[in-house]
């Protein structure tokens, strides 16, 4: 079920008004899974299984891992527990891939044969909720987590609805004990009502959530067109149109992702949990480490704990550093998609960490020196991160090898051709206006500090005429052919 | 009153209240949906008929909407048939909505009609997205709203299609409001003898190898697969039967496509095309000439699905009116 739809408007109204009628904990809990496995069923339908089949096998093996005292034991559990994760991610979304590489490679040496595709459907979400799983499994047998001794609030976990299909990815100690807060606070008496839909939590998350339908709707649908148009067959165009284009997809697909993350947090928020902020003003990164502390924070953060760290993370040489910084950032490419096109995307982010660190560890008083802490040296450092943030959305969005090589020549060698540009101008009237606007709101929010937070505390006649204005704009601009959100394909 | 209460009423009230705004004015400045979709065919089959003139309609999508009825019948004239010729197009034209039309062509009596059809005519479009969705073991519930706003549709009888893209209006009320541009609707080019489908200046601008790959490529949609059981292949039968029935011939013609366009489809879905219509063709007794990959090398593009209207696209008008002459001599 996609956000952006009547569907989810009239789901969501039916949850919190079954959610206010429920009175005891333990119905909430049940009813949640219940529409949440709906929620996902409604676009994945039988690959409802695998999520139900991933949350079965890591509750059981993460309360064995607890129980057990033999390490060699523990480690055989965690074994089967990654292999059956990262196995499903693996053959659902690397099987065709893998056979492709394979084929090349065998017909290279003239083999003479070629394995058929399993033409695979790619499960919505899977990435993200076996990514959940794993953390879960993990921090328990790390000892940093008592597994819950309830599948039911586990299943809820790993299924809650809002961020079920593009993350926020959760972590289970952030998650599992807001199930208990009020059961913890009330002595154990079962029968309190977990759920309560609070005044405050209620005008945040509807303000969070139209801010995420603002940013999805009226401003990533509303720009899409330009980026497919330009980014569809990029050969022949010239540097001002894939500087556009490159511009626009980078706020497209901020908008949608951000967008998207604003509305499962502000759904979540209004059920009363707190989800982890995703994004934090990316574009406003004055390092690449910067950026990756504002950008998709929940999947960095999971590769940080659960593959940089594990690899040594910067405790060993400053080799093994740089190895392990590119080797970390090449599997957070891979894990957007299988093919070749995220994996140059990840690299290039893996090739700025390293560069960044060699370059802070080289010259150690870059970072506290007076042009760096400047107002002038700061707007130097988010232009320069920012112009590489972007020169790697290229790969990200062109999947063509041939194309992203030409695009990334035109965004690199500039080569601007007047009339092209005027007649892409004149093309896309709305795109470009929305690009100006998109920034200068950013640039709003930035200065201004917490813009939802203020919203939110407005008097509520003037709050629900913003939330009339953006309702309106959102309406009045709608597309009528709603993109998918671009996260959901991961 | 509880303050949630509150907040929810006053949340809910907002988007009640921009959707009666939304509402309001789109059923007030949108003068392009209104002429599309209100044309009245009425309009055009209730006025004076020459009953002296003999006439020629060509019908179809919007595929046949680019064929130029003047030229046309400007070129039969030079071969010494005199008809006048029409060009009865209608966007987004399937047999099953020309079906409901039958009566009011039938009343102007035609001396022949000539019929373009596409591989739309026996499919849909669908979201590129929709099918990767995967296949259906459970009933599918992706259906329940739909199903439920056209019953609304049905029983209530409101037409909930002019919110579906209300972006367009809000741009052209935009424009109209600070004067920058004309609307589309004053930009249309009259053409004679085409009373449905709207001819703009853009129809006659071709585009270019690169310019065509990048609008397949960008185009959300994708035609499913040609459904051998669709309703249109037995309301294209009945249609040709009730002209048949009339004494009124009927040529069927495969409408244009793209080179890149038809390398898109399947070998299956191009089979299965052409066998429908040959299959017509032999138990209705109607000919058929097959154009839909006749001119994929030619520039005459407007997009993968359309060619060009104007005086730079006369190869496809020639066919025509080389099939009209052909079956007039026979």
């Amino acid at each position: 079920m996609l956000f952006n739809t009547l569907d989810f408007f009239i789901f969501f109204i039916l949850v919190l008004t079954a959610v206010a009628i429920i009175r005891q904990r333990r119905f909430q809990h049940l009813f949640l899974i219940a529409v949440s496995y709906f929620f996902f069923y409604f676009s994945s339908n039988y690959l409802l299984s695998l999520l139900i089949a991933s949350t079965v096998l890591d509750f059981y093996i993460a309360k064995e891992i607890w129980n057990t005292k033999n390490i060699k034991r523990k480690k055989i559990l965690l074994s089967i527990s990654l292999a059956g994760n990262l196995g499903l991610l693996g053959f659902f979304k690397y099987a065709d891939f893998a056979i492709d590489q394979f084929n090349i490679l065998g017909n290279h040496f003239d083999l003479g044969t070629s394995i058929p595709f399993l033409d695979l459907i790619l499960p919505i979400g899977i990435s993200f909720y076996t990514f959940q799983t794993i953390s879960y499994t993990v921090d328990v047998y790390r000892g940093h987590l008592e597994p819950s001794k309830s599948f039911r609030e586990f299943a809820l976990f790993v299924a809650f609805f809002p961020q079920l299909v593009a993350g926020p990815i959760l972590r289970a100690k952030d998650f599992l004990p807001q199930l208990r807060e009020k059961l913890n606070n009330s002595n154990g008496i079962s029968k309190i009502r977990q759920i309560k839909i609070h005044p405050t939590n209620l005008k945040i998350g509807i303000t969070l959530m139209a801010f995420g339908f603002l940013k999805k709707m009226f401003f990533a649908d509303n720009i899409a067109p330009m980026v497919n148009e330009i980014f569809a067959s990029p050969i022949g165009l010239n540097s001002f149109e894939i500087w556009m284009g490159t511009l626009a997809f980078g706020i497209q697909i901020y908008g949608d992702f951000s967008g998207y993350s604003d509305i499962a947090i502000g759904a979540a928020l209004i059920l009363g949990f707190k989800i982890p902020l995703n994004f934090n003003k990316p574009y406003f990164a004055t390092s690449p480490s910067d950026f990756w502390r504002r950008w998709h924070i929940s999947l960095s953060s999971w590769l940080r704990d659960y593959l940089y760290i594990p690899l040594g993370g910067n405790k060993k040489s400053p080799n093994r550093t740089y190895l392990n910084l590119a080797t970390v950032m090449l599997l957070g490419g891979l894990w957007h998609g299988a093919s070749w096109n995220f994996v140059i995307w990840g690299m290039l982010h893996g090739g700025y960490l390293a560069i960044h660190k060699v370059i802070s560890d080289k010259f150690p008083g870059i970072k506290i020196h007076p042009f760096f802490k400047s107002k002038f040296g700061k707007i130097i450092s988010i232009l320069i991160t920012q112009y590489f943030v972007f020169l790697a959305w290229i790969p990200f969005r062109v999947g063509d090898i041939e194309g992203m090589l030409y695009a990334i020549e035109k965004y690199v060698f500039l080569d601007f051709l007047t009339t092209q540009t005027f007649e892409l101008m004149a093309a896309h009237k709305l795109p470009i206006v929305l690009l100006i606007l998109f920034i200068i709101l950013n640039f709003i929010s930035y200065k201004k500090g917490n813009l939802l937070e203020i919203i939110s505390n407005l008097h509520l006649k003037y709050w629900v005429i913003i939330l009339f204005s953006i309702t309106v704009t959102i309406l009045f601009f709608y597309d009528g052919n709603p993109e998918n959100f671009i996260y959901f394909r991961f | 009153m509880n303050l949630s209460i509150k907040i929810s009423l006053y949340s809910f009230f907002a988007v009640i209240f921009s959707i009666l705004i939304l509402l309001i004015i789109l059923n007030n400045t949108s003068p392009q949906l209104s002429i599309s979709n209100s044309i009245s065919h009425d309009d055009f089959f209730i006025q004076e008929f020459d009953s002296q003139n003999e006439k020629i309609f060509l019908i179809g999508s919007s595929h046949v909407g680019r064929v130029n009825s003047t030229y046309i019948q400007d070129q039969l004239s030079l071969h010494n048939k005199s008809f006048d010729v029409y060009n009865l197009a209608l966007s987004a034209d399937t047999p099953s909505n020309r079906l409901k039309s039958m009566d009011n062509i039938l009343s102007i009596d035609p001396s022949l009609v000539v019929y373009g059809l596409g591989f739309r005519d026996f499919s849909e479009f669908v979201l590129k997205s929709e099918l990767k969705k995967p296949k259906n073991i459970l009933p599918d519930s992706s259906y329940i709203l739909p199903n439920i706003i056209s019953i609304f549709e049905e029983s209530f009888n409101v037409n909930t299609n002019i919110f579906k893209s209300p972006k367009i209006i809000t741009i052209q009320n935009i424009k109209i409001f600070f004067g920058l541009d004309e609307i589309p609707m004053k930009s249309q080019i009259p053409q004679k003898n085409t009373p449905f489908y709207i001819i703009v200046p853009g129809y006659s601008i071709p585009l270019n190898d690169a310019e065509l790959k990048r609008a397949l490529y960008s185009n959300p949609y994708i035609l499913s697969d040609i459904d051998p059981k669709s309703e249109n292949i037995s309301a294209l039968e009945e249609i040709i039967l009730i002209f048949q029935d009339n004494n009124i011939p009927v040529i069927l013609y495969s409408t244009p496509k793209s080179g890149l366009f038809l390398d898109s489809l399947s070998l299956e879905n191009k089979n299965l095309f052409s066998s429908i219509l040959n299959d017509i063709s032999k138990e209705q007794n109607v000919q058929v000439h097959f154009l839909h990959d006749k001119y994929t090398h030619e520039n005459i593009w407007n997009n993968n699905m359309h060619v060009i209207t104007g005086s730079n696209n006369v190869v496809h008008n020639d066919d025509i009116v080389e099939i009209i002459i052909n079956f007039l001599d026979e």
